[in-house]
């Protein structure tokens, strides 16, 4: 009896501290966890609206998106997300529209695509080497998006046609796709399609309300 | 002198990846590049060296009956420290390492070190042998990375390392080349106790 | 509930997503009990059982007593006694790889002492394996799996059905492995790949086989 009392005591106590230890380190954490979220998700705005420096949250009907201005209080553009199922994981796409509704650029935030193949999609091609950073030399002209995301700059709605094997681009009317990743692919390419119609097609009921 | 032993035992002669076989799944899953190796390597040494203290400390106290799920309380709370800093201050790290974060508490090696090495002995051998088995798990880690990263993809470190036009074999960073790298580098490891042992004698 | 996603998980979850070939869960049980196809199945029919019961427990501990949401068990609880306390305090999400293991590892011990006493031929069959699968990280990695990784949060069915998938991927890479491995005994291999290198090898090999899986459409 009294063993059973000391195994319970013991191990009940051993949960207390670790329950109290990890909240304390918890409390410490998130302020920065939360910071850290925040910032990346505003990069990742920066990213898809080039120039703006100032956010406005906006609500539609069933789309949240955010209006970017510049530095001289121009409209740069909207940027809202789009997601659809990839080959192993669910694809979140930040979509950038212009005011003329084309796509000003557009940027994974999250996937779990087949390592080397999917993944293509967001790797940025590397061409800088261990050599040059090691002698401290600069490589110029490296790419800073990857080829695939590039593809989706300058293209309207009904660009968003998905082609294969017309690697590299760019094409001017259609999406090519990554070779031996077609549905990653097609995915990026209908969430970010599925999006700007839903987004344009939501603020035309928004506007045509207005005018009432 | 004898602390020292402890530490060194780890890196070559018991090294947990190619002598003791242990925690083969994290070895395995984020040695697809150096950097995620040596962040992965790091973090599992921190939850061993913490664990292994903690548990020579309060090895007195702790009923035999229920030690295991002692153990397991401890190592699972450090493992939430080692989650919650690296989502607050390395978010990409913790995000290429993805779920073997949380998995650190079943890799068999902290278990396997608390049971057989700190519940009997001191606090500062069971330093020193967490530390050791930490780095020859690190060490075995960044191994693997290194091969694979750079037949893989040509890279290091994600910085290209070989020439320009180097078709990487994609196959190796994929789960087959980890599966095939780790086989052989079993198998040369013991080729290399074989011959060592023959030298001896 | 749509049947069709349901399937689509399951077999995804068995071949694409094989958790030992292409996800790397549960090797130290895969190589150690691969030697003889007995054995192998022995193991493979506890890490379905206890997948199953694991995915199903540790979704309602996450839902109901980790989230902080209305139906969170301690909200319920001291809502009565501190006024005007919301949910949110009750954020306990942090605490989820403590409380899974924690389950995974009392569940493992109810289910040894239920199937002793109720069925003394399965636990003969399964006994010496159901301690081992404590530190199985696929058990630990399907409810890990099952909630942050997938988007949204799973439903419970889809837990379960992703649970049982998983256990029945494991079984069937053991099985395959442990066939090879039996023949393997008989074959000329030099005498520094014997034994678990070449079990590495053939395993890398059976994952290239899987790769045909990908891109299956379900």
């Amino acid at each position: 009896m009294k063993g059973v009392l000391k195994m319970v005591c013991v191990l009940t106590s051993i949960c207390v501290v670790s329950a109290l230890g990890l909240g304390y380190v918890y409390t410490k954490a998130k302020p920065k966890i939360e910071e850290q979220a925040e910032e990346a998700s505003r990069k990742a705005l920066e990213q898809v609206l080039p120039g703006a420096v100032k956010f406005a949250d906006k609500t539609l009907p069933s789309l949240n998106y955010v209006e970017g201005y510049g530095a001289d209080g121009k409209l740069v553009g909207y940027a809202f997300d789009g997601e659809a199922k990839g080959y192993s994981s669910t694809i979140v796409v930040k979509v950038g529209l212009s005011p003329d509704n084309n796509i000003l650029a557009i940027k994974i935030l999250q996937q779990q695509e087949t390592p080397g193949l999917g993944t293509k999609a967001v790797d940025v091609p590397v061409e800088e080497t261990l050599w040059d950073k090691l002698r401290g030399r600069v490589v110029e002209g490296g790419a800073t998006e990857s080829p695939f995301q590039a593809q989706f700059r300058g293209k309207g709605p009904d660009d968003l046609k998905l082609v294969r094997g017309e690697w590299p681009p760019p094409h001017p009317d259609h999406i090519d796709a990554i070779t031996g990743a077609t549905i990653t692919s097609r995915a990026v390419t209908d969430a970010v399609k599925d999006a700007v119609e839903l987004f344009l097609k939501e603020r035309k009921d928004e506007g045509a309300q207005g005018v009432h | 002198m004898r602390a020292l032993r402890e530490f060194t035992k780890g890196i070559i002669e018991r090294n947990p990846i190619f002598v003791l076989m242990l925690g083969l799944c994290p070895a395995l899953a984020v040695s697809t590049s150096v950097t995620d190796a040596v962040g992965m390597g790091l973090a599992t040494t921190f939850v061993l060296v913490c664990s292994n203290v903690s548990i020579s400390i309060i090895r007195k106290i702790i009923p035999y009956r229920v030690r295991i799920p002692c153990y397991i309380v401890v190592i699972a709370s450090f493992v939430t420290i080692v989650k919650l800093a690296l989502n607050a201050y390395l978010p990409d790290l913790y995000k290429s390492l993805g779920i073997f974060v949380p998995l650190i508490v079943v890799n068999c090696i902290i278990l396997g070190r608390a049971e057989a090495f700190a519940s009997r002995n001191g606090v500062g051998l069971s330093f020193m042998d967490g530390l050791g088995m930490g780095v020859g798990f690190g060490l075995g880690l960044v191994l693997m990375g290194f091969i694979r990263e750079v037949i893989g993809a040509g890279e290091l470190c994600h910085l290209r390392v070989l020439w320009k036009g180097y078709e990487p074999m994609l196959v190796m960073t994929q789960p087959p080349g980890a599966f095939l790298v780790l086989g052989f580098l079993l198998g040369l490891f013991n080729l290399l106790h074989r011959n060592l042992k023959k030298s001896k004698d | 509930m749509d049947f069709g996603e349901l399937m689509s998980i399951f077999i995804g979850v068995i071949l694409v997503n094989n958790f030992v070939l292409s996800r790397f869960l549960g090797l130290c049980p895969y190589i150690g009990v691969s030697r003889d196809t007995s054995s192998a199945a022995g193991m493979g029919m506890a890490v379905i059982f206890v997948m199953t019961m694991a995915s199903a427990a540790t979704w309602f501990v996450y839902n109901y007593m980790l989230l902080p949401n209305e139906n969170n068990v301690l909200y319920l609880l001291f809502r009565k006694m501190i006024p005007g306390i919301t949910p949110e305090s009750f954020d306990l999400s942090y605490l989820e790889t403590i409380a899974f293991i924690l389950v995974i590892a009392g569940l493992v011990q109810l289910v040894e002492m239920f199937i002793a006493k109720f069925s003394p031929a399965l636990y003969r069959a399964l006994g010496i394996y159901l301690p081992l699968i404590t530190t199985n990280c696929a058990v630990l990695g399907v409810a890990q799996l099952n909630i942050a990784f997938s988007g949204q949060p799973f439903s419970l069915l889809k837990c379960v059905v992703q649970g049982a998938g998983a256990g029945v991927g494991f079984m069937i890479a053991m099985l395959l492995l442990s066939g090879i491995r039996e023949r393997l005994e008989l074959a000329d291999v030099p005498p520094s790949l014997k034994g678990v290198p070449i079990a590495f090898i053939c395993a890398g090999l059976m994952s290239l086989a899987f790769f045909g899986f990908m891109g299956l459409k379900i």
